[in-house]
């Protein structure tokens, strides 16, 4: 019995499409190593819905890093993938620890107030066009440059990618200004 | 009174745009400049907010990806390893059974002797290889000689399960076990012809890349489609660049092939020129063996 596998995708050229930002690499990925990565959380006492979770956590900050141009693989994805995962479960461990030793107490003072500038920023964004949205999370969240920017928008230029981020984040921050200071929320 | 340019700046560095020098040169400036500080700090919320809505946008759309789930649920490797021990004989005569109830299955007795030592010792090395291994697809390169394989099993299952121990015996272990599963999902029955015979020559019992050509075409009749044409596969539709993989599997002078695209498999026959659509496979028990062999 013999098995071949022909590769069809190489891996240097799956990091470069997530370091441009390519999301159908994302899910690509995601669907690569999904049982390799949450079998690290299922085997250390953790539910399947934890281990999802940890593991896109973990593919974010992956994909996170790698579109705003901060990573240099010396290692496999997987491998790298993995060590974050690894990371955030333990954190995720200590914390549900802390938790129960400390019966709570802290925790449960909520700060109404950020909580409530946190639903009104999320309202604010969600209220700019399909675009807008895209152009200002690429550029806050991502960090692409503006030609990635130009690129994947199908805007002419950089300069159209820079004035569409100028324009979109001013729109952006008269939103909220209005909403807080009818809230009572700016100084 | 800050200006438009100091706000310029403010929007540069809560986006993590400065360079050193400019985000020393601002923070010193912010020192003095309550004005500025308040702005920033709003600034730095909206651009919070900004990551926090694309970090929720990419995860409902991971959380819309079909993935397959996971079978087995807190349990450490170690007791699944002594459980697979176990429970490798029972698999393999499962299996044998399961076979001999198809009409299609070749399976005889002998061979399923054979079939249940190879499982128990495949499943051993398997195991005790770290969740932290790569998949194993990725390393069809390396060629083994099968006669090594006992040696190489028993060495793996005695060493502690450090990360790296992969080795190309692992690779190829598993298919060993099995050719008759395959064969009971292949519908192309005519298979045995001498078209299949020609894919033997290519040097039994090793795994190796695949040396089939594809490509990729968009034509408007096929929207899911493939075909084998001048000893080359075309995929018919609109095929993600680069985003598939085909799986060979020889036995028993036979070739069988699958397509794994986007966490489905599709069986792909090469019995005639025809174009045939793809349709994913269903069946649980030929997924997950499948699954294994790409080791996600």
């Amino acid at each position: 019995m013999v098995y071949r596998v022909s590769s069809v995708m190489n891996e240097k050229e799956i990091f470069e499409r997530i370091c441009k930002g390519d999301e159908k690499a994302l899910e690509f990925l995601y669907q690569k190593y999904y049982r390799m990565m949450t079998k690290l959380v299922i085997t250390n006492s953790g539910t399947e819905d934890e281990a999802r979770d940890v593991y896109q956590d973990a593919l974010i900050v992956f994909w996170q890093k790698a579109t705003s141009g901060n990573l240099v693989l010396t290692s496999k994805m997987s491998t790298y993938i993995y060590s974050i995962c690894q990371n955030l479960w333990r954190k995720e461990l200590d914390r549900k620890k802390r938790l129960s030793s400390e019966e709570k107490d802290t925790s449960v003072t909520l700060d109404t107030e950020s909580s409530e500038r946190e639903t009104i920023l999320a309202k604010c964004i969600d209220q700019l066009g399909e675009t807008c949205k895209k152009v200002l999370m690429f550029y806050y969240f991502e960090e692409m440059s503006m030609q990635d920017i130009a690129d994947k928008l199908g805007f002419a230029n950089t300069d159209t990618a820079k004035t569409k981020k100028y324009k979109c984040k001013k729109k952006l921050d008269e939103l909220v200004k209005a909403q807080y200071s009818e809230h009572d929320f700016l100084d | 009174m800050a200006s438009e340019k100091d706000f310029e700046i403010l929007d540069d560095y809560a986006g993590n745009r400065l360079n050193p020098q400019e985000r020393a040169a601002f923070e010193k400036q912010l020192e003095s400049d309550a004005e500025l500080k308040n702005e920033l700090s709003l600034q730095r919320e909206i651009v919070e907010g900004i990551k926090t809505a694309r970090k929720a946008e990419l995860k409902s759309m991971l959380n819309n990806v079909p993935v397959s789930s996971i079978p087995t649920e807190g349990m450490s490797v170690a007791a699944k390893l002594g459980l697979w021990v176990i429970v490798a004989g029972l698999v393999s005569t499962g299996l044998y059974f399961y076979l001999n109830q198809d009409e299609n299955s070749v399976g005889q007795p002998a061979i399923t002797n054979e079939i249940k030592e190879e499982n128990t010792e495949n499943t051993v090395v398997d195991e005790s290889k770290p969740a932290a291994e790569a998949d194993q697809t990725e390393q069809p390169n390396q060629e083994t000689p099968v006669q090594s394989q006992p040696k190489v099993a028993e060495k793996q299952t005695a060493e502690s399960p450090a990360p790296k121990t992969s080795t190309p015996a692992t690779v190829e272990e598993q298919p060993a076990v099995e050719p008759s599963t395959l064969d009971v999902f292949d519908p192309s029955e005519d298979a045995e012809s001498a078209e299949q015979a020609a894919a033997e020559e290519i040097g039994p019992k090793v795994a190796t890349k695949s040396s089939i050509a594809v490509e990729t075409e968009v034509d408007k009749r096929y929207n899911f489609h493939y075909q084998f044409r001048d000893n080359k596969l075309f995929l018919y539709g609109s095929f993600e660049k680069n985003f598939y993989e085909i799986m060979e599997f020889f036995s028993n002078n036979k070739r069988t092939m699958f397509l794994y695209y986007k966490d489905n498999y599709y069986l792909l026959s090469d019995a005639d020129q025809k174009v045939k659509p793809l349709s994913p496979i269903n069946d649980a028990a030929l997924l997950k063996k499948l699954r294994d062999y790409r080791g996600n």
